[in-house]
């Protein structure tokens, strides 16, 4: 059996929203060396930022009466009914609300950055900060007047004008599918652009001596918890946005979204598999893991007669031993670290040959 | 690689990336429609032939996995007696039902189903919890996919037109028939204790309207999470009941609604430290209906005293125990060596009814089995009884059955001491049980 299309959009758009999020996290744990497992948080800021602004500002501005939650299903439906036909509404919500994911997000981060202040070390950073996540979820899964408690909320479809097009044979119903790739991919094309840039220049590469030697940098006189909380508040930024896509895509958000397994553990693992610092490595690391996951998925049950036990658990039993053959064999991944070079090798060769 | 390279070589996988969909896509759309329809097998129009995949998205991890071992051991049985029938018959087609674990996650479950959806998937059985269902309906909707539960009771999710059907009791059903329950056995105050998910808030808000519509009074609405401390919630209940009692409500007049699941032993365990709460009626719900714990005064003596003392009523939809009940039921406990939970009547039904409704519409079309789907239901008589569905795609009625833990000869056992009518909106108490 062949995958049909819908697998590979479906696998493209967590590709481009999880690299969003992977490449963040390089940043902040590849080449500043924070041990951040509170990563799901972040995508939470601009999931949950989803869930309770953009239905209750279309709601105000159609002059939607009643309670928001009580009624949010029938009001997201006349929402999306009023977006189907509002192109540059839709755009401007979704503008607005990525804008102010980032914002949330950037926000958490230096929310989440304050235990360096009273002087954690950065091993217990770590736990701290999965506790922080777990606590996060928790608030936002109980508590009633945010995204509706453990009921959720559905969220307004900014894509929703795509499905009166459609475009080379696409059916409509799927080009909403479309938006969320388009607007993911130009996301994704800003945070490369601007991690690679950071880690190619000075400021990058002060990152990574405060990740190998945080002393040593200090005594050099720079401010290495200024450094800290910048990371992660740009880092969180960026995967704040990424939690946002992915509440638009899904159309619907509740506490029990963005787990620490799926929006923490698997993008470290995607991270270590490539290889940290590593822009190249990060990219294949996501990309290939993602894939993975989906075939696993998708061929699962054909492989149901020759495995001795469900299908059902191939999965994570695979993901898992690949993950542990990663870190036996290649610990550092499986495009290791090199020295970032400030010039280029022809540059580099042109030097060497006017000095040899 | 200098910095430029580098940024070109990202740059360049990502355009990759979104080409390589974007040419899929494309070349997918220039192949005629009937090699599209080859190659994810999807029967062709003229009769249903080879293998028919109907997905099922089941809790087999997280907090519903034990209903979900249940259901799934219930659907498996379902497509084996389906599959005999469809070969004593003839037919040309297998029905195949592919599983997969939703982990009680909404993020799990959208997977799941996208996953499905790529196998060309459009008949999916579960998920259970109604927050899963919540997750995967914008998805499910797009793409035509047909979502039926066996277990999920949001009343929220009660949409006419939309794609999910449910074959279960959902809780404004339920809410009315505990209300009745306890307004019969004299209770005029109440307080409502109820676990925070969609099941307990809706159970709670269903109950409490019916039971103020009646004439009652909602003392307080205590709300516990999942992880919990049952003893700082006893002592809720137990200053909520006593500021009742001392604005002059009498005891008998009081009684506490819980919703919850295996958590009521713990509660029970605490609260049987107050005697105040010893001495007023307690009711459950379909959560408690039958929690072994609770009737065993060997294991758990405390706990069964303090239900026995409290009278402790809980409700469960009510089947006719026809033989294909009786057969399901012996069938289960055969398999899992216990018997299973409500839910897994509806789950073995629904795929019945699905593979009924796919041999009259005759052809792999989730929307012509949608507008088939409530016709076929009623006219089939299975596991659990007669399935009517509203306009929502609901069960339209339901009757629940009373059940408490009772001592006879020093036995303790869960007993049926009445039963609530739909119909008449009234509660019958069995002889020997009445307030």
């Amino acid at each position: 059996m062949i995958p049909g299309i819908e697998f590979f959009v479906t696998l493209i758009v967590y590709i481009l929203i999880f690299l969003i999020v992977t490449i963040s996290y390089n940043m902040a744990y590849g080449y500043t060396g924070i041990p951040d497992f509170g990563r799901a948080m972040a995508a939470g800021a601009g999931g949950f930022l989803c869930g309770y602004l953009p239905g209750r500002l279309m709601a105000y501005v159609l002059g939607i009466q009643g309670d928001y939650l009580e009624n949010s299903i029938s009001i997201v439906d006349t929402t999306n009914a009023f977006l189907k036909g509002s192109p540059l509404m839709s755009i401007a919500l979704l503008a607005l609300t990525l804008f102010l994911a980032a914002l949330a997000g950037g926000a958490l981060g230096l929310l989440a950055s304050l235990p360096m202040f009273r002087g954690i070390r950065l091993f217990y950073l770590g736990v701290t900060l999965l506790a922080i996540q777990i606590g996060f979820n928790t608030i936002f899964y109980y508590w009633r007047p945010l995204i509706g408690g453990p009921l959720g909320v559905t969220v307004p479809d900014p894509f929703r004008w795509l499905t009166n097009y459609s475009l080379f044979g696409i059916p409509s119903s799927s080009m909403r599918l479309v938006g969320v790739i388009i607007t993911s991919g130009v996301v994704l094309l800003i945070v490369s652009y601007y991690c690679i840039s950071v880690s190619r220049s000075p400021l990058g590469r002060l990152l990574k001596a405060l990740r190998d030697d945080e002393k040593g940098t200090e005594t050099l006189g720079r401010d290495v918890r200024k450094l800290y909380i910048e990371v992660m508040a740009v880092s969180y930024a960026f995967t704040g946005m990424a939690g946002a896509l992915f509440a638009y895509y899904g159309g619907y958000v509740v506490g029990l979204h963005f787990d620490k397994v799926s929006w923490t553990f698997w993008p470290v693992a995607m991270v270590i598999l490539g290889g940290l610092a590593n822009y190249k490595g990060t990219i294949i690391g996501t990309v290939s893991f993602l894939t993975l996951r989906r075939l696993i998925l998708f061929y699962k049950t054909e492989l149901e007669f020759i495995l001795p036990f469900s299908p059902v658990w191939l999965e994570d039993l695979v993901l898992g031993v690949i993950l542990m053959l990663v870190l036996i064999y290649r610990p550092r991944g499986l495009f290791p670290e090199k020295p970032e070079l400030t010039l280029s090798k022809e540059n580099i060769r042109k030097i060497k040959e006017e000095e040899g | 690689m200098s910095m430029k390279k580098e940024l070109m070589t990202v740059l360049a996988i990502v355009l990759f990336v979104i080409g390589l969909g974007a040419g899929y896509g494309i070349g997918v759309m220039t192949v005629p429609p009937k090699e599209i329809e080859k190659r994810i097998e999807v029967p062709v129009p003229t009769g249903l032939t080879g293998t028919v995949e109907v997905g099922v998205l089941v809790p087999l991890t997280g907090g519903l996995s034990s209903y979900g071992e249940d259901c799934k051991a219930a659907w498996e049985l379902g497509g084996e007696d389906v599959n005999a029938f469809l070969k004593s018959a003839g037919a040309n087609w297998t029905l195949k039902l592919t599983f997969e674990d939703t982990a009680t996650s909404p993020d799990t479950a959208l997977t799941r189903l996208e996953s499905l959806i790529a196998r060309g998937v459009k008949i999916v059985l579960g998920p259970m919890g109604s927050g899963e269902i919540l997750a995967i309906k914008e998805r499910a909707e797009a793409e035509g996919v047909l979502i039926i539960s066996p277990s999920s009771t949001a009343v929220t999710l009660a949409i006419p037109g939309d794609n999910v059907f449910r074959f279960c009791a959902i809780d404004d059903l339920q809410g009315p028939a505990i209300a009745s329950a306890i307004y019969s056995e004299g209770v005029t105050h109440m307080v409502s204790v109820y676990l925070a998910n969609p099941w307990g808030e809706g159970l709670d808000k269903a109950t409490s309207e019916k039971f103020e519509s009646l004439g009652g009074s909602v003392l307080a609405h205590i709300e516990f999470p999942a992880t919990f401390d049952p003893a700082a919630l006893a002592e809720d209940i137990k200053t909520k009941v006593e500021e009742a009692i001392a604005s002059g409500v009498p005891k008998d007049k009081i009684g506490i609604f819980l919703v919850s699941y295996g958590e009521a032993l713990q509660i029970f365990s605490h609260a049987s430290g107050y005697t105040v709460l010893s001495q007023i009626k307690w009711f459950g719900t379909d959560g408690t209906v039958m929690l072994p714990e609770i009737a065993d005064l060997a294991g758990h003596p405390k706990e069964t005293q303090f239900a026995l003392d409290t009278k402790f009523t809980s409700t469960m939809y009510r089947i006719p125990e026809t033989r294909k009940f009786a057969y399901v039921k012996e069938k289960i406990l055969e398999r899992m060596g216990r018997e299973p939970t409500i839910y897994a009547y509806g789950a073995y039904d629904s795929v019945w009814v699905v593979a009924l409704a796919l041999a009259s519409v005759g052809k792999y079309d989730s929307m012509k089995v949608k507008a088939i789907l409530p016709q076929v239901a009623e006219r089939y008589f299975g596991a659990s009884g007669n399935i009517v569905l509203n306009q929502n795609g609901d069960l339209a009625v339901a009757d629940y059955t009373l059940w408490r833990p009772v001592k006879t000869d020093n036995v303790v056992e869960w007993k049926e001491v009445g039963t609530y009518y739909y119909a008449t909106d009234s509660v019958e108490w069995k002889e020997g049980y009445k307030p």
